[in-house]
């Protein structure tokens, strides 16, 4: 299980594993026009996706992500989109909790050898 | 002058009239062979039985495609009803363009749920229009992806669609043979091509009471989906992908791609046949919809499919016409369709001037008084029987019959819209812009089986539902042969003008020597 944000270049990625649920794309105020009509986005059940978020809005967003206790985490962007056509884990090939982060970086949980992704939390939460 | 005018007319009446009255004939033949083909009771249609535990087992996976532009009255509709499907191995993308409050609906959590997954992809403009919506579904489909069906906004499938959509592949298409694989009745050599579509039948049906616009189209599409398509399935001409309800392989969709046309479907089907494919037409695989419900909406909608269909046809033709991938009747069926819009002007055309050289009593030697009438009343009521036949092979004919007088005002009306969008498409250096129809969501009729149940005996299915023979067909109709009554007016109205013509011809030189 677990809740966790990438961001690649101005694309933002918000991705749950495992039992967790993704937020509500509702929860991100409409000035920071994420998931609005002007703005390109995908979602499906375990990955949302907005593309082109203005530098202060991905500010903003991570601040969101962070207190609905979302960890950053690098990734390909390769693997993120196969996630997103997929919806199957193993192409991310890690099940890391959020809460437990710093332990997790000592001694990740479980890490596939298929896996792409890099865990770098970015701030402690 | 006036012999000018008299005789001008009479020639360009002629001109037009027998333009159209090539139409005519099509319609008429279509529609004695329809009424020959469908009804006879030898077989029905097998519905696909499944028992819960075969759900999932032997079900390729299916893509469903939802293309979305300002929906908000229709689309938590339409998806609901694609989450509500009798299979097991799917998913739905809803590709969205919307500038309303679709988007909120969209984002409702309460459409996440890990099988069927539903994914939605919104752009923030709208490149390719409908094409290019759909083609982004194709981007991000799963790529276990067998086969995507595409769905328009106002539409509510059928909870057993796809599982009809998957047998009718399996039974018509060579590469799927085996114990299921039955020879269909394409006459015309293309019988050993590979399938790469098949079309359902579009029951424009949901609001088909709310006015007379609702009637007059719904009797059209009756006329189309019943009686003309059918007969294009039996003789084997080219049938076109029509936009919504049908099944496409996603291996040619994935390899092809979708084009930019406004009228992305005719623009495919053309492609698919130069690529030596073929589509298929059944009208036992259904899903309701609703209908535009005022002229305005119409004519928007036909404009642009006049325009689109005409560019396309220009842009492809010399390709089709010198393929050696389309049988001699597909290609002949495309020639058919390539002035397909402007045939309400040859009949709106033809019938003024065959006025105007009535009154001012000025024809040719050749022409006699019986001939232009018999050429204009066989022309005038070529669509409005095809479209009593279709209501009747769908089974309610007395409660639909005014649709038919709708209809023939509404072709009147349409005609120089549709003429004017037609030839834009055949001039213009670039094809027009995408002009959504508004759905309202509303609902008018009982979405009923009709009697599409128990009509094809073409297709030879296994049956395990009752017959519906001459008792049936008693039961609904009386005692009336409305059948043979259809057939023989078809007969007699397209003999008509060519007996008279004749007659004339002959009387004409008669005279003239």
């Amino acid at each position: 299980m677990g809740r966790f944000y990438t961001t690649q270049g101005s694309d933002l990625y918000i991705w749950v594993t495992g039992e967790d649920e993704l937020i509500d794309l509702n929860v991100f105020p409409r000035g920071l026009n994420l998931f609005e009509a002007d703005s390109a986005w995908r979602s499906s059940p375990r990955m949302a996706v907005s593309e082109g978020v203005a530098g202060e809005a991905l500010g903003v967003a991570e601040m969101i992500l962070r207190y609905a206790e979302y960890g950053a985490v690098e990734a390909d962007r390769d693997s993120l989109e196969e996630y997103f056509v997929r919806g199957d884990e193993r192409v991310v090939g890690v099940v890391v909790p959020v809460a437990p982060m710093r332990k997790a970086q000592r001694k990740p949980a479980r890490v596939s050898p298929l896996s792409r992704l890099r865990e770098v939390v970015r701030e402690p939460i | 002058m006036g012999t000018f005018i008299g005789l001008t007319s009479s020639y360009l009446a002629l001109l037009f009239g027998c333009l159209f009255f090539l139409y005519a004939v099509k319609y008429y033949a279509s529609t004695i062979l329809a009424l020959s083909t469908l009804g006879r009771g030898k077989a029905a249609e097998a519905e696909p039985h499944t028992s819960p535990g075969d759900v999932g087992r032997d079900e390729p996976f299916v893509s469903i495609h939802l293309p979305f532009y300002n929906e908000v009255n229709v689309a938590r509709r339409v998806i609901k009803a694609c989450l509500s499907l009798d299979y097991g191995n799917y998913e739905v993308i809803v590709v969205d363009d919307s500038r309303d409050e679709t988007i909120g609906i969209l984002k409702e959590a309460g459409w996440r749920r890990p099988a069927p997954a539903v994914k939605f992809v919104h752009r923030r403009d709208r490149s390719g229009f409908k094409g290019g919506a759909l083609g982004n579904a194709v981007r991000y489909m799963d790529p276990r992806t067998e086969f995507v069906v595409v769905f328009d906004a106002d539409f509510i499938p059928p909870p057993n669609i796809l599982r009809r959509f998957v047998t009718h592949f399996r039974e018509r298409d060579p590469s799927y043979a085996g114990s299921d694989f039955l020879p269909d009745y394409d006459a015309g050599g293309g019988k050993g091509k590979t399938v790469a579509a098949v079309q359902g039948y579009q029951l424009h049906h949901l609001n088909k009471s709310e006015n007379w616009v609702t009637r007059g189209v719904r009797a059209e599409f009756s006329g189309s989906y019943m009686v003309e398509r059918v007969a294009a399935e039996r003789y084997g001409g080219l049938k076109m992908i029509s936009g919504s309800v049908f099944m496409l392989r996603a291996d040619v969709l994935r390899r092809l791609g979708w084009g930019m046309s406004i009228t992305e479907d005719w623009e495919l089907t053309l492609r698919l046949y130069l690529e030596g494919y073929r589509v298929v037409y059944t009208p036992l695989i259904q899903a309701p919809a609703e209908i535009p419900t005022t002229i305005r909406a119409l004519a928007k909608q036909r404009m642009r499919w006049a325009e689109g269909h005409t560019y396309s046809v220009k842009r492809y033709f010399k390709r089709v016409l010198g393929s050696a991938r389309l049988t001699a009747r597909e290609k002949l069926e495309f020639l058919y369709f390539s002035p397909y819009y402007l045939q309400p002007l040859f009949l709106l055309a033809g019938t003024l001037f065959w006025l105007v050289a009535e009154v001012n009593h000025r024809y040719p030697a050749f022409w006699s008084p019986a001939f232009g009438w018999s050429l204009t009343i066989s022309n005038f009521l070529a669509v409005p029987l095809m479209g009593l036949a279709g209501i009747f092979l769908e089974g309610d004919l007395r409660v639909d019959f005014s649709g038919v007088l709708s209809f023939v005002a509404l072709g009147y009306i349409i005609a120089p819209f549709q003429a004017y969008a037609a030839l834009k498409g055949l001039l213009e250096p670039e094809e027009g812009t995408w002009v959504r129809t508004l759905k309202t969501g509303s609902i008018t009729d009982r979405v009923l089986r009709l009697k599409l149940r128990g009509i094809m005996n073409w297709v030879r299915l296994r049956s395990r539902l009752p017959r519906f023979g001459f008792g049936a067909f008693l039961e609904v109709f009386g005692p009336f042969p409305v059948r043979q009554a259809l057939m023989a007016a078809s007969m007699v109205l397209m003999a008509l003008p060519v007996l008279t013509g004749l007659s004339s011809l002959g009387l004409g030189m008669i005279g003239g020597g």
